[in-house]
């Protein structure tokens, strides 16, 4: 993993810094500036990217962290769990908190096997609820409500 | 004196002491969980927060950063699984104690020592704070850029077990700081016409992302497991976990060494109460030399560690007052929040916001006092705490995260921005990555720039401006000589005898 992820940082450092900086407008709004200082909103982009290509190249050729107590990573539940997240925050403005949030919380407790459906229903539904009446009534911070048609 | 009597009374109202009581509570349960950490609790309620009246939120971060790291010895000493990371060294001790039946005396020794720690850190602040920032009056553009390249060297070289790992952490927050508008210029960088992204990427997003969501993430790989230990605290036998006066005696001195030492480390930007704590039980076990049982239950263990990673907390908020530089992770949370309620960290707060700085002085010393009342009334309530099943108590915390990320601008980039944020973290925590330096230098970058270019304007473009004002000589000097102190002692790691 270790490779493979400061591989693709590297690569997207050279993205940044031979494509994105350069596409940056560095003279929209005063090229007198960058000429009396030398300094340009391009400068601390081009710091940063090259700091990061180097970096991540140097991690690449480095020893992996061995760590005796790492858990292997089950993807197939951390791709569901992110999949379930992410049909909750596309559903959350669209249908509103309350009702996206029961489905996420019901369908990842019981797709993860929780062990007694009725509590896991009961949390499901009565932490929305809570939550949703905390936000909105103690703190007036309004959640996204279920349209009116 | 007239605003600090002002602002005492604000404090004593019965709606302050009530949140404040609330967030010691939720600070103390949110640090017990483990894999719930206190930046996790504080984080969680910015969005909160920031739609408060500026008193109620500051009551309510500082409260539960006091608490939350208290919270941590909880689990450390029943589970050894540490609630915060702050409380891995507490746990080594805390737990082969728990083991001899000798739990509530751990937990007891806990509470006093972080109570110490905390006052400690606190008598601190209130002395040299103002007289940091009075200093830091003085600086200008220069002055400020040599600070702010000094902190991203030490939070980058010192955070986590690879200066490398640290200072590319820290260069990947100022590539992402960069995002928005330019500081001088108001040019716009890298937000392609989506006017969301003027004023950066969302500081709320961010920060749960990189802190909650990963943690969650982290426990959806491993399929949220539980705790399978029960812990029962009604089976301790009351006499032998009685703090005997030879029991004061002996955790006197290890906790006046621990608070120097987490106050020491709490001035330095990006080091962190973790480091602190181990740094204090290394000492302590040092100072017992062969008397020491360390490793086996001694108390001393304990009392250093708890008392240093509690004195850390108060005393990072000495940077991040005085100079806007935020001393950890948490105080680099709240330091953003700060600047989201319109309160401007750095030395002219001390002039402009003097009811801000009491705030901060008198609820952390409240909150101290309600986390001792509340530690030794409501230990029981936080062992059952410790039995609620992770997977019912992750989702509902990444449900909290989506919610309180959306809620701030009603943006949908903002929950993408806190889930790409998630999975960065999520890879940053299998690759052994620190975290903190890119959130500490995401925040300082602005800043940093800002200065930078001001300099140059000033000395019309010639870099000399830096080596010929003596503050920015010895900051860039000090960052070399950090950088090399530390390559080579993890080399020496590294390369076998």
């Amino acid at each position: 993993m270790n490779r493979v992820f400061s591989g693709s940082v590297a690569l997207l450092a050279l993205f940044f810094l031979f494509v994105m900086i350069p596409g940056l407008d560095t003279e929209a709004f005063g090229g007198a500036h960058v000429q009396a200082t030398g300094l340009g909103p391009a400068a601390v982009p081009y710091f940063a990217g090259t700091a990061v290509l180097i970096l991540s190249v140097v991690m690449f050729f480095q020893a992996p962290p061995v760590r005796e107590e790492d858990v292997p990573i089950a993807w197939k539940p951390l791709g569901l769990f992110v999949a379930l997240l992410v049909a909750f925050m596309l559903a959350m403005p669209r249908v509103g908190f309350l009702v996206s949030a029961i489905v996420f919380l019901a369908a990842t407790f019981l797709l993860f096997g929780a062990r007694s459906r009725i509590v896991a229903l009961l949390v499901a539904v009565a932490v929305p609820v809570v939550l949703d009446l905390l936000l909105r009534d103690v703190f007036l911070i309004p959640l996204p409500t279920f349209p009116d048609f | 004196m007239d605003t600090f009597l002002q602002v005492l009374a604000a404090q004593m109202q019965p709606s302050v002491l009530l949140t404040m009581a609330l967030c010691v509570v939720v600070g103390m349960i949110i640090g017990a969980i483990p894999g719930l950490t206190v930046s996790i609790a504080v984080a969680l309620a910015v969005p909160i927060a920031i739609f408060m009246p500026r008193e109620y939120a500051f009551v309510m971060l500082a409260s539960l950063y006091a608490a939350g790291v208290y919270g941590g010895s909880v689990s450390a000493i029943l589970l050894k699984a540490p609630g915060t990371p702050a409380s891995a060294a507490t746990a080594i001790d805390g737990y082969a104690m728990s083991q001899q039946g000798l739990s509530r005396k751990a937990l007891n020794i806990s509470l006093l020592a972080s109570t110490f720690g905390s006052m400690f850190s606190i008598v601190l602040l209130v002395t040299f704070a103002p007289l940091l920032a009075n200093f830091a009056l003085k600086f200008g553009p220069v002055e400020m850029a040599g600070l702010l390249l000094f902190t991203y060297t030490i939070v980058g070289a010192v955070s986590g077990d690879s200066m490398v790992k640290g200072l590319f952490s820290a260069a990947l927050g100022i590539a992402l700081a960069t995002v928005g508008s330019d500081p001088m210029l108001g040019v716009p960088r890298f937000t392609y016409g989506n006017t969301s992204l003027l004023d950066g990427l969302t500081y709320i997003p961010l920060l749960v992302g990189l802190f909650a969501i990963a943690e969650v993430l982290k426990h959806a790989s491993e399929r949220f497991p539980s705790w399978s230990k029960k812990v029962s605290l009604s089976t301790a036998d009351k006499d032998r976990n009685r703090l005997t006066r030879q029991d004061y005696r002996t955790i006197a001195m290890p906790m006046v060494r621990g608070s120097l030492i987490g106050s020491f480390v709490g001035l330095m930007p990006g080091i962190g109460s973790t480091i602190s704590a181990f740094l204090a039980y290394a000492d302590a076990k040092r100072a017992a030399g062969a008397s020491g049982r360390f490793g086996e239950g001694d108390i001393r263990a304990v009392a250093a560690a708890e008392s240093s990673n509690n004195a850390t907390g108060g005393a990072t908020f000495i940077p991040t007052l005085a100079l806007g530089i935020p001393g950890d992770a948490v105080t680099a949370i709240i330091l953003g929040a700060m600047v989201m309620l319109g309160v401007q960290p750095g030395p002219l707060l001390f002039v402009t916001n003097p009811d801000v700085v009491y705030t901060i002085y008198i609820v952390l010393f409240m909150s101290t006092v309600m986390m001792v009342i509340i530690g030794l009334v409501a230990t029981r309530a936080l062992v059952w705490v410790l039995a609620i099943p992770n997977l019912y108590l992750m989702p509902v915390v990444a449900l909290t995260c989506v919610a309180g990320s959306f809620v701030v601008r009603n943006n949908v980039l903002d929950i993408v921005v806190m889930l790409a944020a998630g999975i960065l973290a999520f890879i940053f925590g299998r690759l052994r990555i620190p975290v903190a330096p890119l959130l500490i230098s995401f925040i300082v970058t602005p800043p940093f720039e800002e200065a930078v270019r001001q300099s140059l304007a000033y000395s019309r473009g010639s870099m000399m401006v830096f080596l010929t004002n003596w503050f920015s000589v010895a900051a860039i000097v000090v960052s070399i000589a950090v950088v090399v102190l530390v390559a080579l002692s993890q080399r020496r790691r590294t390369v076998p005898a």
